[in-house]
This record gives C-alpha cells, structure tokens and sequence, in this order.
C-alpha cells in the first residue's frame, strides 16, 4: 500500500472533504480522513491575538519616533544658527568697527562661562521640554 | 476595499492615519508568524511592533516588485528569526543538524491534558518542531500563501518548502494517529 504523496496533499488541502471518493483505497482514504482533521487543526486561528489597540499602539510609537527625529534635527538647527550668528555679528562689527568688535570679544571672552551657562540651561529646558512635554497625537 | 498602492502612497506622505490602517490590515499577518516562531509569550506584542516600525521606516525601499502582504510577511519572518537567534540558547528544544532526522519525543505527562482538543494540540507539537517546519506550516495554512511566495518570503527553495510541509504535515499526522491509538487502547 502506497502513502499519499506531496501532490494528493496539495490537492487534498485545496479541494477540502473527499467523502465518497473511491480514487483511493481504504488505507489511503483513512490516511486522508487523518489529514482532513489535520489541515482543520492547522487552519484554526490561535486563540490569544493582539490587543484591540495594537494598531493605535504602533501609530504612536511611529509618531514618537518621528517626532524625535525631528527634535534632534532642530536642535541640531539651532546650535547652528547660533554659532553663524555670533560668527556673522563679529565678522559684521569688524567691518564698522575694529574697535568696538574687539571690546566685543573682550566682553565675550571675559563672560565666557556665563554665556555658556546660558546656552547650556537654554538646550537643558528645550531638552526637557521635549522629552517630558507628551503631544496631542 | 483595501488598496494597497494608495495606503502606500498615502504613508509616504507622511498620513500616519493610512499607517494605522496597514497595521490593521497586516496584524494578523504578523501575529501569526511571531506566534509561531517566538517562543517567549512576554515580547510577542513588543516584537510585532518592532516589525512595523521596521515596515514604517523601510516602505519608501518597497518597489511593488511582490504584494505588500509577501513583503510584510518577509520582514516578520526576519524579525522572528533575528530574535530566535539571539535567543537560542534559551531554546527548550533541541534539534537534529539535519532536519529530516527530526522526530518528537517521547510522551510527557502534559500532553495528556492537551490531547483532549486537536487543535490546540496540533499547536504545542508545532510548538516543538524546527522553525523551518514552523515556518512553512504557519505561511502556508494560516497565512494562505503559495509555495513560491514563502519561497520569496524565506529564501528556501520551493522544492524544499513543498518537502518542509510534506514531512512537517506527515510528521503531525502520524504522531496524532499513533497517540489517538494508545488512548484508544488505554481506554478499552
């Protein structure tokens, strides 16, 4: 007696019951009645599945993560604006005025560590902003 | 009516509203593969996400050269696969080199409980099989797709999917029978 091979399967999984075919023999007809019960096993959904709100749950996490990314890029943005900003105004007040540029730099460099302290808390209160403020998505 | 090049289309605009939409499309997709392939219950939910944000951020590389739902099954499958890896050592499963050599094991006390319903029995010895076995049983029955998309999904040759499925379905059943006749013979 032979067993089913690949095919039969193949065309036993796509063509579903076979009651009354007389194709096969009554080994093989057992053989397939076992595996009508096993393809109906291997059809049944899982019981547990995802949340209801797994979709939502995904969403907010993409905008997240896009949110942050656009974050970073402003930040980035800034910290640029600010360095060609200081660069462009000396440059600028050399050309009006060697002078007052230089009293400029002096005064710069004289509150160094107040300017930086500055700019530190400015960034420390946007990074906060952003990480602790959540958003309306 | 689903369509898919104009959720697409719509996603790489930036309209997280027709993301949603494809997550709810795919989730069961998704779902299943990691079931199956993920034996820790815990990062299911975690690993399936990690599967979509890896589908937000790689669809502007999606060409249309398959359908979505091959491409989505394809990174799942990866995904799953990536975190099986890591975690193998945790395996409570051993398996042949070869799996052609695979059979199950001998009868334990558990498995008493859970023959009483195929189904969910047909699901813990699946949940013993190698992953190829996993695989192919899960893209082919749950998930309806053909033998040459799981090959697309995989990268196994469709020969070897048709013999994975053919020893994986050959293997259940024959366990199944014979454990239905000792209950039988038990009982009588």
């Amino acid at each position: 007696m032979e067993e089913l091979n690949d095919d039969e399967l193949q065309e036993l999984s796509g063509r579903g019951p076979v009651s009354g075919d007389n194709t096969f023999g009554e080994r093989e007809a057992g053989d397939l009645l076992a595996y009508q019960d096993l393809f109906k096993a291997l059809d049944t959904e899982p019981v547990e599945g995802l949340p209801f709100s797994f979709a939502s749950n995904v969403r907010r996490k993409v905008q997240e993560h896009l949110n942050r990314k656009s974050d970073i890029r402003f930040n980035i943005l800034a910290v640029t604006i600010l360095i060609l900003s200081a660069v462009l105004g000396y440059g600028l007040l050399q050309l009006i005025s060697k002078d007052t540029a230089e009293l400029a730099l002096t005064m710069v460099l004289k509150f160094k560590w107040v300017l930086l302290s500055v700019i530190c808390l400015f960034f420390c209160l946007l990074l906060i902003d952003q990480r602790l403020v959540r958003r309306e998505y | 009516m689903f369509d898919e090049n104009e959720i697409v289309s719509r996603i790489l605009k930036k309209d997280l509203r027709a993301f949603e939409l494809l997550v709810k499309q795919y989730e069961k997709l998704v779902f299943f593969v990691i079931h199956r392939l993920v034996q820790d219950k815990q990062n299911k939910e975690d690993i399936c996400q990690e599967v979509f944000i890896k589908i937000h951020h790689s669809l502007p590389s999606f060409r249309f050269q398959s359908k979505l739902s091959t491409w989505i099954a394809r990174v799942a499958y990866l995904t799953a696969i990536n975190y099986v890896k890591s975690s193998k050592n945790k395996s409570a499963y051993e398996y042949p080199e070869n799996i052609d050599n695979y059979h199950f094991t001998d009868e334990n006390p558990e498995r008493e409980l859970i023959k009483k319903n195929t189904s969910v029995y047909v699901n813990y010895l699946i949940e013993q099989m190698p992953h190829q076995y996993k695989t192919v049983l899960t893209l082919y029955h749950l998930n309806e797709f053909s033998l040459t998309e799981i090959k697309d999904i995989t990268g196994i040759p469709e020969g070897t999917v048709k013999s994975y499925l053919f020893r994986a379905r050959k293997l259940l059943k024959e366990k199944i029978e014979k454990d239905l006749k000792q209950e039988n013979t038990w009982k009588s």
